[in-house]
């Protein structure tokens, strides 16, 4: 702190002399000053219109919705990896066998089966939950049976009917509530679905906290769903070719 | 302290030992009401006037004080600046590293959906070169599982959620589902959603601002393109509650949805489900259940609880 002795006489003596000369000189760093501080401006105003101008959802997500994507997209890559083995092997059968026609037969016979069963012309059978939801109120929509849809799918649901009705890719739901169609196919409450998959996962993807068990609930209905170990579900859809849609390349 | 009186005070400054607001001027009791009133200028002012009628140097705060109080705030938005830094630091790192899981994991999923269709493909060849009877009903079953790449005359949607990066999006993920309702029962025979084709296993749901369709993260902006009849597809969908709510969101959240009749789309295949859960209930009855679907529609299906 020795710094006011020189400082102190410093104004007091070019003042009186040259007082221009100071003036010149802070007008000349404040000028500088004012140059210097609009260039960072600039710079923070290009780097928030860089970093806003980014328009990837993927860039911009929340750890927490990273981890979820990442968890599905890896379970995708799983799914794939066994169907790749699955399609090796049966390949690897059919080549085996030598071109018997037999062979490829029976081959093409049980993968039509397989197939049938996921498009829903066949009846399936395997371990999943059957629930009921009521509808006292004639509150529950269409949507809330297409959220349950969906659900029951993203928690791997392979073969689903709602009532008497099968469901396939191109399913739909129409109507208001209390006048539901499904695939055209009037459906009435009390709403029984069949879902075949994973019993606890599918269990606890209706279960939900405000999922659809909640919606349910705050339609004025009620959601009951009950694992099995054992659950049928026989409603069938017809073969269709499409008409429309013609495979590509042949 | 004293270093803050210049050497060339007026003798009235010395009362500026300690300076109040008002300095040492003879108002300094007075309400404030009242001084307002009475004194026009500011004592600052008054002060700085004073001296230079007396022919004093104005008064200045010393540069070493000036210098000091610099260096104090800058090193206050210096340490700031670094604690700010080190904290978001970890959390983008942590970001960064799961982006690059997820475009990993991504990229190979691709790789290995591309070498499913490959495969299924060189199947049917394989099959078709030696058997060919049951492959009739086996090509209507692929196309009923989206198996097949198919072209033919649709419609294509184009939909923007301008606010979806920021996670404040209109557009959550059961808009979406019914918007893709209502291309279904407005008789589409094959949907993908920003180049995923869907399958009867397939979801629509959303994680933050990212939606994902079969567990693949489709980006804004996103395509909807679905094969249908094209005498009657587009009337039929105008008329679905999912255009609607669209139509809505258009008007309201400007959010860009624009539907255009394309006469030719193609969609790609989509991988096969890798069944775990689901087998055939007898051999009988399947026969009976593929063959005869007298009892088809009117199914009723059963359960066994468990034990």
């Amino acid at each position: 702190m020795t710094a006011p002795a020189p400082d102190a006489p410093e104004p007091a003596a070019p003042a009186p002399p040259a007082p221009p000369t100071t003036t010149d000189r802070q007008r000349r760093i404040s000028h500088l000053l004012i140059g210097v501080l609009c260039a960072v401006l600039g710079y923070a105003i290009i780097i928030q219109v860089r970093a806003t101008d980014n328009g990837d959802t993927l860039a911009t997500a929340r750890p927490q919705d990273l981890v979820a994507i990442l968890d599905g997209v890896n379970r995708r890559g799983a799914d794939l990896t066994a169907e790749i083995d699955e399609l090796q092997r049966t390949l690897a059968t059919l080549r085996s066998g030598g071109a018997s026609s037999q062979a490829a037969l029976q081959e093409a016979e049980r993968r039509a089966q397989a197939l049938a069963i996921l498009a829903g012309t066949a009846a399936a059978r395997g371990p999943g939950v059957s629930m009921v939801m009521t509808d006292p109120a004639t509150g529950v929509t269409p949507e809330v049976l297409l959220a349950a849809l969906q659900e029951l799918r993203n928690a791997g649901a392979e073969a689903v009917q709602v009532n008497d009705v099968r469901i396939g890719v191109n399913s739909s739901f129409s109507g208001r509530a209390g006048a539901i169609t499904v695939d055209g196919t009037a459906v009435t409450a009390p709403y029984t679905i069949l879902a075949i998959g994973d019993p606890p996962t599918l269990t606890a993807a209706m279960n939900i906290p405000g999922g659809v068990g909640d919606t349910a609930k705050r339609a004025g209905g009620t959601l009951v769903v009950t694992a099995a170990t054992t659950v049928t579900v026989d409603a069938l859809r017809p073969l269709q070719p499409t008409t429309y849609a013609r495979p590509a390349g042949g | 302290m004293s270093d803050r009186v210049p050497a060339d005070a007026t003798p009235a400054e010395p009362a500026a030992e300690r300076p109040g607001p008002l300095g040492p001027r003879p108002s300094f009791p007075a309400p404030l009401l009242e001084s307002l009133a009475q004194d026009h200028l500011d004592p600052g002012y008054q002060r700085a006037a004073d001296r230079r009628r007396t022919g004093g140097a104005p008064a200045r705060v010393s540069g070493s004080w000036l210098l000091a109080g610099t260096v104090v705030i800058g090193l206050l938005l210096g340490v700031a600046f670094q604690t700010t830094r080190a904290n978001s630091a970890g959390v983008d790192e942590a970001r960064l590293g799961l982006l690059g899981d997820v475009s990993r994991a991504q990229a190979d999923a691709s790789v290995l959906e591309a070498s499913v269709v490959a495969l299924n493909d060189e199947l049917r060849s394989v099959q078709a070169a030696a058997g060919g009877g049951a492959l009739a009903s086996l090509t209507a079953l692929e196309q009923m599982n989206a198996l097949l790449a198919v072209t033919g005359p649709g419609l294509r949607i184009s939909l923007n959620d301008p606010e979806a990066a920021t996670g404040n999006g209109a557009v959550l993920d059961r808009d979406i589902q019914l918007l893709v309702n209502g291309l279904w029962s407005a008789g589409a025979e094959a949907v993908a959603i920003g180049g995923v084709r869907l399958r009867s296993t397939s979801a629509i749901r959303q994680a933050g601002g990212a939606i994902l369709v079969d567990n693949r993260p489709v980006l804004w902006p996103m395509t909807i393109e679905a094969i249908g009849d094209p005498a009657t597809f587009q009337q039929r969908f105008v008329s679905t509650p999912g255009f609607g709510r669209f139509s809505s969101f258009e008007q309201l959240y400007d959010v860009d949805f624009e539907v255009s009749p394309v006469g030719d789309v193609s969609l790609p295949a989509a991988a096969a489900v890798d069944a775990r859960y689901v087998e055939q209930p007898t051999a009988t009855t399947t026969a009976e259940a593929t063959t005869v679907p007298e009892s088809g529609t009117a199914g009723t299906g059963t359960t066994t609880p468990t034990s």
